[in-house]
């Protein structure tokens, strides 16, 4: 297993732990805690050190490249679906505002899409058919 | 995503050039062992550097590692 991989599966691993840290504590304490569950995702400062600087070769970068884009994309798609989602719960109201304590979630949110679609594009991808240029 | 139109004999042609292991033409090409196995497999279609680099460690010409192999293309 290349380094690639080994840091995909961490990535994953990491993600889906904060997923978990986040809803325990929004079970034990509440939306306004659940948000420290984040702290989780710090782990992923460590992928550099374990797992080297990045990709070695041209199959390497061009996998890289593409789960890139992809977890950037779900990144962006979390980004536009929570904003209309929460104006489409929200703009009847008399009052339509949200709680900020909302806006890190958010952020977070879209920092575990990243990091999940990324993770989980390089692992299908370096067992799929690739060519340079396609 | 299908496999690229692109088929080669590397895997002869270790066997021709004394055996040679895949980690041994990875490091003399400058990739990785992961790499040559998705080549041989058919599973890459590489860059054209990379092409000449392993036609070079064989010291054979482009057309004797890789061949196209997509009918009346």
């Amino acid at each position: 297993m290349s380094n690639l991989q080994k840091s995909a599966w961490f990535g994953l691993s990491v993600a889906i732990a904060t997923v978990l840290a986040c809803l325990v504590l929004l079970a034990l304490f509440g939306p306004l805690v659940a948000t420290a569950g984040f702290s989780v995702y710090a782990l992923t400062a460590l992928m550099p050190f374990l797992y080297g600087g990045g990709p070695v070769d041209e199959r390497e970068r061009l996998v890289s490249r593409r789960a890139g884009l992809a977890g950037g994309m779900a990144s962006y798609l979390w980004l536009c679906l929570i904003c209309m989602l929460l104006w489409f719960l929200r703009y009847r109201d008399a009052d339509p505002r949200i709680d900020v304590n909302v806006l890190p979630a958010i952020v977070a949110g879209a920092a575990i899409a990243l990091l999940l679609v990324r993770s989980l594009t390089v692992l299908i991808l370096v067992g799929r058919p690739l060519e340079v240029g396609e | 995503m299908s496999a690229p139109p692109i088929g080669n004999n590397i895997r002869r042609l270790r066997f021709e050039h004394g055996a040679l292991t895949q980690q041994e033409l990875a490091t003399s090409c400058g990739v990785t062992r992961q790499t040559i196995i998705a080549l041989e497999a058919g599973r890459y279609g590489p860059s054209l550097a990379l092409a000449f680099r392993i036609a070079r460690v064989f010291d054979v010409g482009l057309e004797d590692v890789f061949f196209w192999t997509e009918a009346g293309s």
